[in-house]
């Protein structure tokens, strides 16, 4: 088992503030100590039969987490996640999926691959069904290019919401 | 429990991530049980309200349900307040995050947000609290006030309660503005900073916030012994001359942490950083590598004291360039002249490019096999260094430990453990208990920023008992279902009624205990005639006095009363967090002696017409300042020339 989940899972959640899934949702389950501690309690045994991707599902493998903090934990491959993307060259996603790219990230995706998430073109997590539908609508106009967001909401929401979202 | 009515009121979750994530806060004790598999008592479900008539929908339902809730900010509590119950909804707060704009110097902001978010969205415009908790990134606005939170620079700037001007509380009997928001009336304002989600759930705040400094000024020093260390730092804050950051590690402190050099790499601990790089690569070695030292405390707490010589006091100021020009050069010249080696600027430099770092230190101990917490308190000078040697013994019997001194005021200082022991909750109780009674004979108070919990609920039901009649009133008052996070505030304790404070001034720190019905001439006088002057002046008794002071200046620093018939004492403490603080806030009539700060009457002052920004009065009257210690020539010149 890897030292670093513990040292996430006992960490005092110093990273939760970079986060954009969990400040978007304002969800304690999508901070690195949530999940790194629930995947070891469930390697452990302590939470009977569960789905570990379950607890681990609202990870978007886009390495907020890892630039912040002072260990330099990869918490998104120790989660059993996609590994971030790398800084400096960034791949196109797989077709079907949205690489996430927060804002200030150092990234800079090639012109064919750069897209705005939408947020701006009507989504508003208020109107939940509406939301809905500009959030998925931008999923599949996104889907193989990376997606450059300033805080993640629309794809956060949608990830809280139960959509799959496999990164690229 | 009918969560599917509860649903159609507010966002929830019933799953088990969002459960499980919730189930303990940073309470360390939960953290030793996680590291032993055990997850903590699961909430049956977490809610995120986003509005203020969400959360009153919410605890409506759990009043008609009989369902506790346990108000949820970031969960970055250390004591166990907002762990989760297996009986119970926990209502996550950080869907209230909305920011306003800044007037008159105050900003409006929802409980939920996180405080590094606020610093960031003030700094655009800007401002800033300056409240400072090393658990900026990872605690919320309203858990800061629920939990009476104190920041690095409370020194020049007050605790998080003396910046909260005004809040809006939500109770199952509706909704309470305070302070500057109370339309008239019982202002229960005091009664809700430090409630710990009891009371209410605190839903949206008007906090104080002032221009980013100007200018800065950071520099360490090194003391011979811990004592003179403390005596410097005592003359500096009683000098008027109000530093931001005053922080003094004691000999293990700064020996351990390598407190006295800017680079850590160099001098005799090279090799203890050599063995342990070969243990962290070594899997095997790793897990048990802290079990023998942490297993023999009182043996390797005697090894490091007796290789610890030295401490190192960090000192710093900030604010408008002129002001903060005199500040420091004075406090430079104080401190070198009560013994202090200067080490330059390095050392608070360093401290303040990684102050809201030290939380990384503790997560690897739990993963190494032991623990690893924290405690705070705080005592008068006179009785610091008491606090110290007693609560230090009392830890160093279970576990290894070091100090450091901050959040100083002009009456008294915080004193800040960090302990760590064997991993087991037995040895871990013992060293809390131990502590805890430790702190309380030596007449400190068992919390100065961490709050209460279900840790020092006993303890500080104790330092608090006269009051419980008063809480249990209003908390049926509020709460007539009892849902508000129950049972972990003012708990049944069995404690004495306590002896009357004895009438007198403690000279050390400035304080006298006054009778609070005398008459002002005759208790101005009998002052006068000691040496002393009030350092809020009063027209009448002290009992009626309406005297309001600055945030970062405190009116009453302790208080006896009778309440129902028995004696409360809150004692002489600068800046309580064990539980509510009512020392301004009892009736007229209970009160009996007042403990207040005081000033040397033979001590010149100098009468000033005008305030430049940043330059602080030792006294206001009734036509003007008065500035007083080694800075207030130059600062009346500075205020003269604004």
């Amino acid at each position: 088992m890897p030292v670093e989940l513990e040292v996430c899972a006992y960490c005092p959640r110093l990273c939760r503030h970079v986060c954009p899934v969990a400040v978007a949702t304002g969800d304690e389950a999508a901070t690195p100590t949530a999940m790194s501690a629930g995947l070891l309690l469930a390697r452990a045994g302590a939470l009977g039969e569960v789905d570990a991707t379950e607890l681990t599902r609202l990870c978007l493998s886009c390495g907020a987490c890892t630039d912040h903090c002072k260990h330099h934990v990869p918490v998104a491959l120790q989660l059993g996640r996609p590994a971030p993307p790398r800084r400096d060259a960034p791949a196109a996603a797989p077709p079907g999926a949205i690489r996430f790219v927060p804002c200030g990230s150092g990234v800079e995706p090639a012109p064919h691959q750069l897209a705005c998430c939408g947020r701006n073109e009507g989504f508003d997590e208020r109107e939940p069904e509406a939301a809905r539908r500009v959030a998925e609508e931008n999923v599949r106009r996104l889907a193989g290019r990376a997606a450059v967001c300033s805080d993640g909401l629309c794809t956060a929401w949608l990830v809280a919401h139960g959509a799959r979202m496999e990164v690229g | 429990m009918d969560l599917a009515s509860l649903g159609r009121r507010v966002s929830l979750s019933d799953g088990l991530p969002a459960r499980l994530a919730v189930a303990r806060d940073l309470w360390p004790r939960q953290t030793l049980r996680l590291a032993h598999g055990d997850p903590g008592p699961l909430p049956a479900a977490v809610c995120w309200p986003e509005s203020e008539e969400e959360v009153a929908a919410v605890l409506a339902w759990a009043s008609g349900e009989g369902v506790p809730v346990v108000p949820w900010g970031a969960g970055s509590g250390v004591c166990g307040a907002a762990a989760g119950r297996a009986d119970a909804v926990t209502m996550d707060l950080k869907r209230l995050r909305r920011i306003g704009a800044v007037r008159d110097a105050r900003v409006r902001v929802e409980a939920g947000v996180l405080g590094q978010h606020l610093e960031d969205a003030l700094a655009l415009e800007g401002w800033a609290t300056r409240h400072s908790p090393s658990s900026i990134w990872c605690s919320t606005v309203g858990g800061w006030a629920a939990s009476r939170s104190a920041g690095q620079f409370s020194s020049r700037y007050g605790t998080f309660p003396d910046m909260v001007e005004a809040m809006r509380v939500v109770t199952p009997k509706g909704v309470v503005s305070t302070g500057a928001w109370s339309e008239g009336g019982e202002d229960l304002h005091p009664w809700f900073l430090g409630s710990e989600g009891s009371l209410g759930v605190i839903t949206e705040l008007s906090v104080r916030v002032v221009p980013i400094p100007e200018a800065r000024w950071l520099r360490g020093y090194r003391f011979a012994t811990t004592e003179g260390a403390l005596e410097a730092m005592r003359s500096l804050m009683q000098a008027e001359l109000h530093p931001a950051v005053l922080r003094l590690y004691d000999p293990v402190d700064t020996r351990l942490a390598g407190k006295g050099t800017a680079t850590r790499d160099a001098g005799h601990g090279a090799w203890l950083r050599a063995l342990t790089d070969r243990v962290e690569r070594t899997p095997a070695l790793r897990r048990h590598a802290l079990s023998l030292p942490l297993a023999l405390p009182r043996l390797v707490n005697g090894i490091v004291r007796s290789m610890a010589s030295g401490c190192v006091l960090i000192a710093g100021w900030e604010g408008p360039a002129d002001v903060n020009r005199v500040l420091a050069e004075a406090g430079h010249e104080l401190l070198l002249g009560a013994g202090g080696a200067d080490l330059g600027p390095d050392p608070g430099v360093h401290w303040y490019e990684h102050r809201h770092e030290v939380s990384y230190k503790l997560a690897p101990v739990f993963s190494h096999g032991g623990f690893a917490d924290t405690m705070e308190v705080a005592a008068p000078w006179s009785r610091l260094a008491d606090l110290y040697a007693g609560v230090r013994e009392a830890l160093a019997r279970h576990a290894v430990v070091m100090a450091h001194f901050s959040h100083a005021y002009q009456e008294g200082c915080s004193i800040y453990f960090t302990f760590a022991g064997r991993g087991e909750e037995a040895v871990y109780d013992a060293a809390w208990a131990d502590a805890l009674a430790a702190a309380a004979a030596a007449g400190g108070t068992v919390a100065h920023h961490h709050g209460v919990g279900q840790l020092k609920m006993a303890a500080a039901g104790k330092e608090l008992a006269a009051l419980r009649p008063l809480y249990l009133a209003l908390k049926r008052r509020l709460d007539p279902a009892g849902i508000l996070n129950p049972g972990r505030l003012f708990p049944e304790v069995d404690t004495p009624e306590p002896p009357a404070p004895a009438l007198g001034v403690d000279a050390v720190s400035r304080l006298a205990t006054l009778d609070a019905h005398a008459p002002a001439e005759v208790r101005d006088r009998e002052l006068a005639a000691a040496g002393w002057v009030l350092r809020h002046p009063t027209p009448g008794p002290l009992a009626a006095s309406t005297v309001v002071v600055e945030p970062w200046d405190t009116a009453v620093v302790g208080v006896s009363a009778r309440i129902e018939g028995r004696r409360l004492n809150l004692p002489p403490v600068p800046r309580s967090a064990a539980g509510p603080d009512l020392r301004r806030a009892l009736p007229q009539g209970a009160l009996e002696t007042l403990t207040v700060p005081v000033l040397p009457a033979a001590e010149a002052g100098v009468k000033v017409t005008s305030l430049a920004p940043g330059v602080r009065p030792a006294r206001v009257l009734a036509d003007g300042w008065e500035l007083r210690g080694p800075a207030a020539s130059a600062l009346a010149e500075v205020c003269r020339a604004g």
